[in-house]
């Protein structure tokens, strides 16, 4: 007996140590599983299969449908191609910069123009110019030109915008568009926001003084509690305070040095405006439930994006649609995206080809699905063109003037600002962090500019010595 | 000799597999984390060492590092005073009505085998503004209240984790509770002690082992809390020192100055721990001691 429990043990510390080797190999390395070519052939002809790990975002019901797609659609096109799908649980990019790290990263992974920096900056990515060009489905130029401002890269002048592409869209919409209740606006005998004085067959947007008498207007009380929300921003606020900033003509951290810009009065007086219309709307009292709110139709005036109306079924709602406010007459409205969410490639991956074939396969297929869903407008333009415009495809009258409209804004839209060394993720947690205080009194205005200010910079100032 | 290393060698060898996991998954992340705290490290590239600058930093600078403490052992105290005096007095009452024994330490039991986050978002929806707690209030003609706003939040929070916590205190101190001997109360009765002066002479010293256990698992967990904080939000007035570890180390990626942050909240808990255990230690009644 005795003998037995020792070698049992003996036999458990050794498939321990076994097991820990293993983890330290990088077993799940890069395309590390599978055999692998990259001379345009998949497996060993042989009839084995070439595996592309993809590391995707926690959303069940995507996955899901992904699973489905890749069952029913790519792998028939591609049967020597075997797609690993692995989610992420807890913080996507941390996660991904750990595998990185370790060594252990997938081949295709997703990712967002706030977020592409440090790994651009370590070389974890691989250009896909040169594949597009080889691709006989799909073009660089069949994506929107916004691919290129969120995703192009000059290593050597550190500026976005030229240089190679690294990373593309999988589908987008200016996120940040007043939408609002026409029903509230006539009930409070308000004008609709249609005025076009420009005559450019456009409606022009409120301006920032517009705005706020119209936030004024529409906030319905029964003493103390509000019954009827003004404005409430959907998305998080402090990407509405960044789409505010840029409507003003500024940004929340200077281009050269990468310093908050909140100790300057020109950006404090659009934080302070911001922050006034959410401090009478009680933001810190609604939580997550904007939208919820919205088509309810207790709230005017919501930020959001094109997905939203078949999200929340707003097209029950007689839903008007404006560009974000300006700051004056002056001022041009750039309706930002936040997501232009896409495909990257490690730079390190065995497979690449297997796995730009999945993000071909995935552009095409998606894209022509997703158009005739008419939600987000897919990365292959012309499937946008071909369904969303189309009135016989795209039924709801609702959305599909919704569509029209948000896919005019399109070609005014900007990707919302980035600072390489303060992530948009950790503006978002400082605001969060120190809004209610600032809200509700227990901080003054100073206290709270000179905090957010001082917080971005720490962060800033530690990026840049670890980058050196 | 010989017979002893052998038998040294053999209770290594037994226990090897323990030893090996807690030293991979123990031992050397705290290490490392330790190196770390001395480095500026944003998870690209190596670490950087930068000796005590984070420590600096974080003594001289962190806006919210007081706070954070103080907001991690207000909670840390309310829900183990609260979590412990509710247990404890539930757990009294459901053992002087033995028929119903069974249905109240269910009723009780309920809430702790609900999911943690199903628990949570059951109550963010009863706090919420249109939530069921406000429709209530202004059903009686008062005034919406802010649950989760500056001034309330950390109440709220405290609240959530007690009716969490308190099913699971409950079933500890039930069998503690009714494993105190019946022949010393039945004595306590016959020399006319009351109800206060059984409670504080027999069954609390009686039950002393639970409740020492129970404080201590608390205490630990009060001061690790970062989960509800994490769900509901709250901002600064719910920030604890875990969660703003959290945020420091997965949000912004400054795994240096949250590495050094985590030291010291680690250096607290076994300062508090030790300090429990030294002097609560000394209260606990333990029969077989004497």
């Amino acid at each position: 007996m005795k003998k037995r429990i020792k070698a049992l043990s003996v036999i458990l510390a050794a498939g321990m140590l076994a097991g820990f080797a293993a983890c330290t190999q990088g077993g799940r390395g890069p395309g590390g599983g599978t055999s692998a070519s990259d001379d345009g052939t998949f497996g060993d002809g042989d009839g084995s299969t070439t595996t592309v790990r993809y590391y995707s975002f926690n959303d069940s019901q995507t996955n899901a449908e992904l699973r489905e797609a890749i069952d029913t659609d790519f792998n028939k096109k591609y049967p020597n191609i075997r797609i690993q799908l692995e989610i992420s649980t807890g913080s996507f990019y941390t996660n991904l910069l750990n595998d990185f790290a370790g060594g252990v990263e997938a081949d295709v992974f997703g990712m967002e123009p706030g977020e592409i920096y440090p790994f651009l900056s370590a070389g974890y990515l691989e250009p896909l110019d040169g594949y597009f060009e080889k691709s006989e489905t799909v073009s660089l130029d069949d994506i929107w030109d916004i691919n290129r401002e969120a995703y192009a890269y000059d290593p050597a002048t550190k500026t976005f915008g030229s240089g190679q592409t690294y990373a593309v869209l999988k589908d987008w919409t200016t996120d940040s568009m007043l939408m609002y209740n026409r029903a509230l606006f006539t009930e409070e005998q308000l004008e609709m926001i249609e005025g076009d004085e420009d005559g450019d067959g456009v409606a022009d947007p409120l301006t920032f003084d517009e705005f706020e008498r119209l936030c004024d207007q529409l906030i319905v009380r029964s003493g103390s509690n509000i019954t009827q929300y003004s404005f409430l921003p959907g998305l998080a606020e402090a990407k509405v305070l960044a789409q505010f900033l840029t409507n003003a003509g500024l940004s929340w951290f200077d281009p050269n040095t990468y310093e908050s810009t909140f100790d300057t009065p020109a950006v404090q007086e659009v934080v302070q405006y911001y922050y006034d219309i959410l401090g009478k709307n009680e933001v810190n009292n609604v939580g997550s439930t904007f939208y919820p709110l919205f088509a309810q139709g207790k709230v005017a005036m919501v930020m959001g994006g094109l997905y939203l109306v078949d999200s929340y079924g707003l097209n029950n709602l007689d839903l008007g649609i404006a560009y974000p406010p300006v700051k004056d007459e002056n001022t041009e409205s750039k309706p930002y995206t936040t997501g232009c969410v896409g495909f990257a490639v490690s730079s390190r991956s065995k497979v690449k080809d297997a796995a730009f074939k999945f993000i071909e396969w995935y552009l095409e297929y998606y894209g022509e699905r997703d158009a005739k869903d008419c939600n987000n407008f897919p990365a292959v333009e012309h499937f946008a063109e071909e369904y969303m415009l189309d009135p016989e495809v795209n039924t709801d009258p609702v959305k599909y003037e919704a569509t029209l409209f948000f896919y005019e804004s399109l070609s005014h839209a900007v990707v919302i600002d980035r600072n390489p060394y303060c992530s948009q993720a950790s503006l978002e947690s400082i605001e969060f962090t120190y809004t209610g205080e600032y809200l509700e009194g227990a901080m003054s205005f100073a206290e709270f500019c000179d905090t957010l200010d001082y917080e971005i910079n720490r962060r800033v100032r530690q990026a840049q010595q670890a980058e050196g | 000799m010989k017979r002893q290393k052998k038998t040294t060698l053999q209770f290594l060898a037994y226990i090897s597999p323990w030893l090996i996991g807690f030293a991979c998954f123990g031992i050397f992340p705290m290490l490392y984390s330790l190196y770390i705290s001395f480095c500026n490290y944003m998870m690209v590239g190596e670490p950087k060492f930068i000796g005590f600058q984070n420590y600096i930093d974080l003594f001289r600078y962190e806006r919210n590092f007081f706070k954070t403490f103080q907001n991690t052992f207000v909670f840390m105290g309310a829900t183990t005073i609260f979590g412990l005096s509710l247990g404890l007095l539930f757990s009294m009452m459901i053992n002087s009505v033995p028929r119903c024994k069974r249905f109240f330490q269910t009723l009780y039991y309920l809430p702790a085998v609900l999911p943690f986050i199903a628990g949570t978002m059951l109550w963010e929806s009863m706090y919420a503004k249109y939530g069921i707690l406000n429709s209530i209030l202004n059903t009686f003609g008062m005034d919406s209240v802010n649950f989760m706003g500056y001034d309330n939040a950390m109440k709220s929070l405290i609240v959530m984790s007690v009716w969490g916590g308190v099913g699971g205190k409950i079933t500890m101190f039930l069998p503690a509770v009714a494993g105190v001997p019946s022949e010393l109360l039945e004595s306590m009765d016959l020399d006319g002690a009351n109800a206060w002066q059984k409670f504080a002479h027999v069954t609390l010293p009686m039950i002393s082992p639970t409740i020492f256990y129970l404080l201590i698992m608390d205490i630990i967990g009060g001061l690790q809390a970062y989960g509800p904080m994490m769900m509901l939000g709250g901002g600064t007035a719910t920030m604890t020192a875990t969660l703003q570890i959290y945020n420091y180390a997965m949000v912004d990626r400054s795994m240096g100055y949250a590495s050094a942050y985590a030291w010291i909240v680690f250096l607290i808990v076994l300062a508090v721990t030790f300090v429990f255990f030294r002097f609560g230690g000394r209260k606990v009644y333990y029969a077989d001691s004497d």
